[in-house]
């Protein structure tokens, strides 16, 4: 295994700007594992970390404590692009440009898949990224091509558009706030009123000592 | 926390900013103090451990 890939990068952003402080101390790294053509979304489960692959159309487990990898989900209509763990009956969810779909548990390891939600009012997800568990019980999912953010309740009652017009990829509830990552801020979505965390929209240094800020996904 | 171009950076007063080499962290998932970040350009997944940085 290789180590130390991820390392600190000296940046000096304004925090009373920005919101953000640099740490100070080195975090090192190591390559644990590989997922053919990338991930798209990664969640813990307890025990094994999923990841949704971009090739294969699957979802794939890896278990540290083993180092072995497994196929727990098989395609029901397109490649999955966001994963999150699921609940007590649901090993887990997926979304695809197709729907919501829910893995149960097996035993044999290759889940069946019951759709949750394929279709929201006329239209399909067009490209969904990203999805997490709203404090409500519902999921939220994040559409970057259809640029709305949709709640999607798990009972088979009908999904609603929950905010529209943004271009967001990434998203996390923290108690009744819901954040989102988009390439120019990340938003805090607090009783429908958006609003960019930190008193102006989140900037930072790169290498070439330009200001760049592109936030793609968040775990609060 | 959020991945960006420049790394995964934690939200909060005591932040933190790591990069992959490659430039293209993607996905995130946290177990306790680790960290699991996706490198985009590669396919590869990266652990760390945040055990000694305060939130």
């Amino acid at each position: 295994m290789s180590l130390s890939l991820l390392t600190l990068v000296a940046c000096d952003p304004d925090p009373a700007d920005s919101g953000f402080v640099t740490g100070t101390e080195p975090v090192v790294a190591e390559e644990v594992w590989a997922v053919s053509g990338g991930a798209g979304d990664l969640a813990w489960d307890g025990s094994g970390l999923l990841a949704t692959a971009e090739f294969g159309d699957l979802v794939l487990r890896w278990d540290p404590e083993t180092d072995l990898d497994e196929e727990i989900g098989k395609r029901l209509g397109g490649s999955p692009t966001g994963v999150a763990v699921g609940t007590d009956d649901i090993r887990y969810v997926s979304v695809t440009d197709s729907g919501v779909e829910a893995g149960e548990h097996t035993d044999d390891g290759l889940d069946e898949l019951d759709p949750l939600v394929t279709a929201v009012g006329a239209t399909l997800f067009r490209h969904p990224v990203d999805l997490a568990w709203a404090p409500d019980g519902s999921l939220t999912v994040v559409d970057s091509g259809a640029e709305a953010i949709f709640r999607v309740p798990v009972d088979g009652s009908p999904a609603e558009v929950l905010l529209s017009g943004v271009e967001a990829t990434g998203a996390a509830w923290l108690d009744d706030v819901l954040y989102l990552a988009t390439a120019e801020a990340l938003l805090r979505v607090d009783g429908g009123a958006t609003s960019p965390v930190g008193d102006l929209a989140p900037h930072w240094c790169s290498g070439s000592g330009q200001m760049e800020w592109f936030p793609k996904q968040i775990y609060l | 926390m959020a991945t960006t171009s420049e790394g995964v950076a934690r939200v909060g007063e005591d932040g933190l900013l790591v990069s992959l080499e490659s430039g293209r962290p993607g996905a995130l998932a946290l177990n306790g103090d680790v960290l699991y970040v996706a490198d985009d350009a590669t396919g590869r997944i990266w652990q760390a451990g945040l055990g000694g940085l305060r939130r």
